[in-house]
């Protein structure tokens, strides 16, 4: 299961390779001479950059809140943007038009080519507070009440797809740094402590781990899923999802990042810290892990997808983020059958491209920082 | 040699100990038992649960029930019986082993089928056009999520007939010669494999184009390029040799993750496998079942371990186990 | 890619080609068995011919071909082909015929009943069933140990059930107390009768309940029904075959089953065994997703196929309120940790609510179910005010009380309970200022459950109610419902068995029983309004009237609809697919839709 591992192969490539690097020589020239080099990995980070900025500003960007059901509009196809007035004039403020059902059994919508709904940029709805803080009741667009903007179709309660989209990146794209964090704090810590005390530390951690990799990770998310209390409201059941995945991800990290210390335990730069008398800790912590921060950081962006994949598929498994709230995995999983895929395509394809495009941000992003980052492979570029 | 083989052969015993402690562990801290969904069912009475409860020892405390189960399994080689089956887990198991299997092995093809070839020809020609397209496709099926690919496949396949909807075997397999059943089977594996092999294809090809990539800078390649060989020549009979190397030992790696791998695709292609029954034994807290089915995998992960460090051995002089 | 490609297509060519469908031609078969003394004649809308398979979907495989001691309907689905029973439920008339038993009487004492069983009746290996069978069946039923979930029903309290054979083609059964609901346990479902000849070694030494399970080759498994197991590939499918010693007939004096064979084909989950009926590999379903209603009703134009309207389904959706309470524990039991006798398992504060029955009928009239059939059910379900459905023909009643959509009479009843939302926040605090909210659970995997709790949240906030939803795992909501009691609110379904008596739902209706959802498992009635029910569960099973059965059960439904114990929620119409190549196809509401007459389906000739 490729996905579930967060330290993906991609991962364990890397650190074949780092473990023979040693720091470069001018890191931030070179790095960043080499990144322009990958316009995808830049492209990517943009991308994610601005579909972070989306998921903190989520409830001012979504038009309404995600549990917010319409009993007049359910399955709404997305609404096209029009810009030519039924009189044929130029439209400088794009507008929507009301759609009104037309066949009941198979939700069928029909425009009413008579209306027009302009799209209102910085309108007033429903109060919230943006980044849990600002109140506020400005929303970023909408349309005049009565009418309704469904920019990306409603689902099966009238719901719109955009503000549950937005609402759920809140969950699935933390879920990732949330769990990079647990797991890369638990592997760097143990792992450091492994590789450079050795002895019995060495060997207690050593033995956990490879019980942790000896399982396979499906196996063990499924187990930890039965154990975990599902009766918890959704951000809990978030947190403890995000611990599940982290749990199981921090064994190959830490047998790495041994293999990192144990090398460099042996470098001049560590001796010479403990000749100078410096207690142990503080040389793991300020001297030895440092050096380990180039294979770190890309073992980290190429660990995300594979957490946000996690949440999908624990979705599938029915222990993901429960209704009604969204998050990208249970908005998929909702839509997992023939008759969505069918009739109301936008309900797969819409959280099916928006997990495609974050997890190929991250792996082009993670390939184009490795490539940055490893001076071998730039003279090797070169060569 | 021997003594290594030895050695890490031993220290699987504990560690096989330590993962059926965690997984009854585990079983015993999810709320409820294997009795619990009958109550559901208005026609079984709280005796007949009861009585049960009694028959599967599942009244014991839990460290009564996994000594019991320890004995049995020391003393007499027996894993346990499916509460739901009533039949010894690893009969339960055998199945769903070899046609998880066939699912695995068919994908490992593809795979590296793929990958190897691919992987030589981005190395050879770095950074043209072919090294760039061929990554880039690699990178876009890696990132669509397995669920989503699986079933706009089985879609496909409903839409336009050429494969069959899921399932392993067509009603009339029996009434087949050996070639049509090899076939028939062939036909069903065609689009789970391919899904289950796709998504490891970007990193292996990665890692074939990285390896080729190292051996094209050593100096006996270029001695090799400097006696005026072909380019070809050098590249077949001088590089690729050494930097398969490092393939096959990951190929031994990646052994051990083949049985948990396909999990989630042989559940929506209905895949008569391990991931169906073990899923359901999960859900159903058929406890042995799960111990088994666990205890299994494991096992084929660190034998798969075992070999590909084996295989590092035969593959590098440099390294030897003693 | 090239490479792959060509793999495909050399694949995709050589299937088409090879596949040929064999057994699903008729084929003549040779009846080479002379029929019984004494054979059961049934009765067929059109006489068939042999030959031919039928394939139907399953979503979970069988875990044991053991009837007595199978459990889940994965299994007894197989199960019920497999043995006989006593006396047959026609799901059609809804009434009891003959099937082992070709005839029995009841005593006017109500307690003794006698059995006369068809003489000829033979096993699958050609062995004679007689009364010893059905007195072993007995045993197995009533034996301690096993305890087969068949066992609580053949006694009163400790007594069990007497059981006596005269001789070998009668048996005698003495119920200890008046029984009307006997019937109701020798049929379908009930006590199925297994070959004494191959069972009474593993029953004697202590195996019986791994006896006939799923590994056990098909030819060491000896059958009484219609069918015998010819193949079991788990995972993939369990192919039934006729059992040729088999004593149903036809008025043509043509053995049953017609067709050769019976093929449940094991698919994940209901959408893939959509699409493998479409692809034509399945020849019927028993269950569609309302959703994927349209595309049949607009595709069986083809002819190829006719999609069966059935009605509203025989089950029903309800939430209702924990209304538990502690008990004084039985011999054996122990007082939930840190909870007294009369103590709540809800939040007192809740359960002063709960309990109010204004507050219940305002809940249901709060709740828009035509809003969720248009929504969750696409359309395709009925309101329904009671567990029995129309398509219940003996115990239905369309008049009982109810209490729908009515949000202006909720918020009234509301506040004439003294509750006002005096903060101004939208949600409304009953006398003592706590604000009314609950959480209200289902099984997450359940998508119309889930749906239908999502519009109960909505449809509750309204009228100034707030409701948590926790849609959890199926294992966990169990254990709160039975167990542990920890809820304030569940949303589940009830499916009624076969046949769908006042008997068969005493667990539900019995202030004792376990599913006496709101408050189970009562040591003595709670209420008046329930100690009434006992008392008229009482009365319908012990007076063999219809009429004074009928006037009790209506005036216990009228209890409970009045009460408003149960929040009943809108019903699914039941509409299925099948191929348009069989004949005698006639699926029924009950359950087993289509499995109920399976032996009669045949292959219709082809028309040229």
């Amino acid at each position: 299961m490729t996905e579930i591992t967060p330290p993906e192969p991609l991962a364990v490539e890397t650190a074949k390779e780092a473990v023979e690097v040693v720091a470069p020589q001018s890191p931030g020239v070179v790095f960043w001479t080499q990144m322009k080099k990958s316009p995808l990995a830049i492209a990517g980070g943009i991308l994610l950059v601005f579909f972070y900025l989306l998921a903190m500003l989520a409830p001012f960007v979504a038009p309404y809140p995600q549990e917010q059901m319409d009993r007049t509009k359910y399955f709404h196809p997305p609404q096209g943007l029009h810009w030519i007035h039924a009189d044929g004039h130029f439209s400088v403020r794009p507008y929507v038009r009301e759609e009104r059902l037309f066949d009941v059994g198979s939700f069928e919508y029909r425009e009413d080519p008579a209306s027009e709904l302009p799209l209102k940029f910085f309108v007033r709805a429903g109060p919230i507070h943006i980044l849990g803080l600002i109140p506020t009741s400005i929303h970023l667009y909408g349309v005049d009440a009565p009418g309704r903007v469904f920019l990306l179709g409603t689902d099966s309660f009238g719901r719109d797809v955009v503000s549950r989209l937005l609402y759920g990146s809140q969950i699935s794209l933390t879920v990732g740094i949330v769990g990079i964090a647990i797991s890369f704090t638990l592997g760097l810590l143990l792992g450091g402590i492994a590789g450079y005390f050795g002895g019995w530390a060495d060997t207690i951690i050593m033995r956990i781990t490879e019980l942790l990799l000896s399982v396979p990770s499906l196996y063990l998310i499924i187990a930890l899923r039965a154990v975990f209390p599902v009766d918890l409201p959704s951000r809990q059941i978030y947190l403890g999802i995000v611990a599940i995945l982290a749990f199981i991800g921090w064994a190959g990290l830490a047998r790495v990042i041994r293999g990192l210390v144990l090398s460099m335990r042996k470098s001049d730069f560590v001796t010479a810290a403990e000749a100078l008398g410096f207690s142990r800790l503080r040389v793991i912590a300020r001297h030895v892990l440092p050096n380990t921060m180039s294979y770190v950081i890309v073992a980290a962006t190429l660990s995300i997808p594979g957490y946000i994949l996690g949440e999908v598929v624990l979705s599938f498994l029915g222990v993901g983020v429960q209704e009604p709230s969204a998050s990208w995995g249970n908005m998929l999983n909702q839509a997992r059958s023939i008759r969505a895929l069918t009739t109301f395509p936008w309900l797969l394809l819409v959280p099916g491209t928006a997990i495609f495009l974050t997890v190929m941000a991250f792996n082009f992003l993670g390939d184009g920082l490795r490539d940055a980052l490893d001076p071998r492979r730039v003279s090797g570029g070169k060569a | 040699m021997r003594t290594y083989v030895l050695r890490r052969v031993l220290q699987t015993i504990p560690l096989l100990f330590g993962i059926s402690l965690i997984t009854f562990l585990l079983l015993q801290l999810a709320p409820g038992d294997f009795l619990n969904q009958m109550a559901e069912n208005p026609g079984i009475s709280a005796e007949t649960i009861e009585a049960m409860r009694l028959r599967f020892g599942l009244d014991q405390p839990w460290y009564i029930q996994y000594g019991i189960y320890l004995k049995n399994v020391i003393l007499h080689f027996d894993f346990g019986e499916s509460f739901a089956r009533h039949q010894p887990v690893f009969e339960v198991l055998q199945d769903g082993f070899n046609n998880t299997l066939i699912l695995a092995g068919a994908a490992a093809v593809i795979t590296w089928g793929l990958a190897i070839p691919l992987g030589v020809l981005a190395a050879v020609r770095q950074h043209s056009w072919v090294d760039r397209t061929l990554s880039l496709v690699s990178f876009v099926w890696l990132s669509i999520p397995e669920i989503l690919a699986a079933l706009l496949l089985l879609m496909l396949a409903a839409r336009t007939g050429w494969f069959p909807v899921g399932g392993m075997r067509s009603l009339d397999y029996d009434d087949l010669d050996a070639l049509g059943q090899f076939l028939d089977i062939l036909h069903h594996l065609a689009l789970p494999a391919l899904v289950v092999g796709l998504i490891p294809l970007a990193s292996r090809m990665r890692q074939m184009r990285g390896s080729l990539l190292d051996v094209l800078r050593l100096d006996y390649v270029t001695t090799a390029r400097a006696k005026g060989l072909s380019e070809r020549v050098v590249i077949t009979k001088h590089a690729l040799r050494n930097a398969l190397n490092p393939m096959i030992t990951l190929f031994g790696y990646t052994l051990g993750a083949l049985v948990s791998g396909s999990f989630i695709v042989e559940i929506i292609f209905s895949w008569p496998g391990l991931g169906r029954i073990t899923l359901d034994a999960i859900l159903q807290q058929d406890q042995y079942l799960v111990m088994g089915a666990v205890l299994m995998a494991s096992l084929v992960l660190i034998i798969g371990n075992l070999i590909a460090d084996l295989l590092l051995a035969v593959a590098d002089p440099r390294i030897s186990y003693d | 890619m090239k490479r792959l490609l060509i793999i495909a297509l050399a694949v995709a060519t050589v299937a088409t080609g090879g596949c040929r469908r064999r057994t699903t031609e008729a084929e003549a078969y040779k009846d080479a068995v002379p029929p019984p003394e004494e054979p059961m004649i049934r009765a067929v809308a059109t006489p068939g011919r042999h030959g031919g398979r039928f394939v139907l979907g399953q979503t979970i495989g069988p875990k044991s071909f053991n009837g007595m001691m199978a459990t889940e309907t994965s299994s007894t689905d197989i199960t019920n082909l497999l043995f006989t029973t006593l006396v047959a439920f026609d799901n059609a008339s809804q009434k009891f015929g003959p099937e082992l038993a070709k005839s029995w009487e009841v005593a006017p004492d109500g307690m003794t009943w006698t059995f006369h069983l068809r003489k000829g009746a033979k096993a699958s290996d050609g062995h004679p069933i007689t009364a010893e069978d059905v007195l072993f069946a007995f045993d197995v039923a009533q034996d301690p140990v096993l305890h087969p979930y068949v066992q609580d029903s053949l006694r009163v309290g400790d007594e069990k059930f007497k059981v006596s054979a005269p001789d070998p083609y009668t048996v005698v059964i003495n119920t200890v107390k008046p029984n009307s609901a006997l019937l109701d346990i020798l049929c379908v479902g009930g006590l199925v009768i297994m070959p004494k000849h191959t069972l009474e070694s593993a029953f004697k030494d202590g195996s019986f309940a791994s006896a006939y399970n799923v590994g056990t080759p098909p030819d060491k498994l000896v059958t009484t029904g219609a069918w015998r197991l010819g193949q079991y590939t788990p995972g993939e499918k369990v192919v039934l075959t006729r059992n040729p010693y088999y004593y149903g007939f036809d008025a043509q004096k043509q053995r049953l089953p017609y067709l050769n064979e019976l093929t449940f084909l094991l698919v994940p989950d209901q959408d893939a065994a959509d699409l493998k009926f479409r692809s034509g590999e399945l020849d019927g379903l028993d269950n569609v997703k309302p959703e994927n209603y349209k595309w049949y009703e607009e595709h069986q134009r083809d002819g190829t196929f006719t999609l069966y309207d059935l009605g509203p389904a025989n089950n029903a959706y309800f939430f209702w309120f924990n209304l538990n309470k502690v008990q004084s524990p039985l011999p054996g039991e122990k007082l939930p940790a840190g909870k007294k006798v009369g103590d709540t398992f809800t939040d007192p504060v809740k359960y002063a609510w709960f309990n109010d029955v204004r507050f219940r009928r305002a809940v249901s009239m709060a709740v828009d179910r035509d809003a969720m059939i248009s929504s969750v059910f696409f359309g395709h379900a009925k309101k329904n005010f009671s567990l029995d459905t129309p398509g219940n023909t003996e115990w239905f009643f369309p008049d009982l009380p109810r209490y729908d959509y009515n949000p202006v009479e909720a918020k009234r009843l509301f506040a004439s309970m003294g509750w006002k939302d005096s903060n101004g926040d939208g949600v409304l605090e009953d006398t003592h200022g706590n604000p009314i909210t609950f959480t209200m659970k289902t099984n997450a995997d359940n998508i119309i459950r889930v749906g239908m709790a999502n519009f109960v949240k909505d449809d509750l906030a309204k009228v100034g109610i707030k409701v948590i939803l926790t849609p959890i795992d199926f294992n966990t909501l169990i254990t709160n419902l039975r167990s542990d009691l920890q809820y304030d609110s569940i949303l589940l379904g009830l499916q009624n068995s076969v046949p769908p008596t006042p008997g068969n739902g005493q667990n539900v209706w019995r202030s004792s029983g376990e599913s006496h959802e709101w408050f189970i498992k009562q040591h003595k009635p709670s209420t008046p309004e329930e100690a009434r029910m006992d008392q008229l569960m009482n009365e319908i099973l012990t007076t063999q009237d219809i009429a004074a059965q009928k006037k009790a059960y209506r005036e216990m439904q009228t209890i409970v609809s009045e009460q408003a114990w149960m929040i009943w929620l809108p019903v699914l119409e039941i509409k299925l697919p099948v191929s348009n190549r069989f004949g005698n196809v006639q699926p029924s509401i009950m359950a087993h839709r289509l499995l109920w007459n399976i032996e009669r389906l045949y292959v219709k000739p082809r028309e040229s």
